[in-house]
C-alpha cells in the first residue's frame, strides 16, 4: 500500500462540491472506502448499504456515490463510482483506493526496488516520486 | 452505522426486499433504481442506473441503486 493524492468529487455526482484528501492504495480492498468525515465534508448522496469485512468481523456500511479525480497524475477522473463508508484505522488516510479503482489501471509494483507505477491505455505512466520530493507544490 | 444514516433509504430497502424474489426471476445481475416506494427502472450496469436516477431525482437526494443478486455480497476491505 502506498499513498496517493486523490480528490473527490466533482460534477455528475455532487454538483460541484468536493474535498481533497490523501488516499492509500490498498490492493487487499475490493472496494474504495471513505472515512465518515470525508463523506460528510462533501455531503455525498447515499445509494445503498453493503456488508464489508474488516478486521474483527463484518459490518454494515453505507454506500455513497462519488467522483474521483487524481490531480497532477495525468490519470483520468472516475466520474461515477460507489464508495463504502466506515471508520479507517489509520488517522492519516481518510480514503482507501481499492481494486474497483485499480482495475481501471495497470498497476506495477517493483518489490525489490520498492517503487510502483500506474498507467492507463491513453495516458502516460505515473511513477511514484522519489522520497522527499515536493510533487504537490505545498 | 449511525442511526440517522441507517434511516436513510430505509423505505427503499424495504421496497427492494418486498420485490427481490420477483425481480430475481427476470432481472438477476441488473441494477434497480428505487426512490421512496417507486421503481424507476432496471439497468445493465451501475453507472447507467445512477445516471438515470440522478437525471430523474437530481443530485442532492438519496435514492437506492442496487444490484439484484440472490445473495448479498460481502466485500473485503481490510
Amino acid at each position: 500500500m502506498s499513498p496517493i493524492r486523490g480528490q473527490s468529487p466533482v460534477s455528475p455526482t455532487t454538483g460541484g462540491r468536493f474535498t481533497e484528501t490523501e488516499a492509500l492504495i490498498d490492493t487487499g480492498a475490493q472496494r474504495t472506502v471513505l472515512a465518515p468525515e470525508a463523506v460528510q465534508r462533501v455531503g455525498l448522496s447515499k445509494i445503498n448499504e453493503a456488508d464489508i469485512r474488516v478486521v474483527g468481523g463484518i459490518v454494515k456500511a453505507d454506500v455513497y456515490v462519488a467522483s474521483l479525480q487524481f490531480p497532477y497524475s495525468g490519470l483520468k477522473a472516475i466520474e461515477v463510482i460507489e464508495v463504502s463508508c466506515c471508520e479507517l484505522p489509520h488517522p492519516l488516510y481518510r480514503c482507501l483506493l481499492g481494486r474497483d479503482v485499480l482495475s481501471r489501471w495497470i498497476f506495477t509494483y517493483d518489490g525489490p526496488v520498492g517503487t510502483w507505477q500506474i498507467s492507463e491505455a491513453s495516458v502516460s505512466s505515473w511513477v511514484e516520486p522519489p522520497e522527499g520530493s515536493e510533487l504537490w507544490g505545498e | 452505522m449511525a442511526a440517522d444514516q441507517q434511516a436513510r433509504l430505509a423505505v427503499e430497502l424495504e421496497y427492494y426486499a418486498q420485490h427481490k424474489a420477483e425481480w430475481l426471476a427476470r432481472k438477476t445481475g441488473h441494477y434497480v433504481v428505487i426512490k421512496d416506494s417507486g421503481l424507476l427502472g432496471f439497468y445493465p450496469n451501475f453507472e447507467a442506473a445512477y445516471r438515470a436516477g440522478a437525471a430523474t431525482y437530481g443530485l442532492n437526494t438519496d435514492f437506492l441503486v442496487k444490484q439484484i443478486l440472490e445473495h448479498e455480497p460481502v466485500f473485503f476491505v481490510f
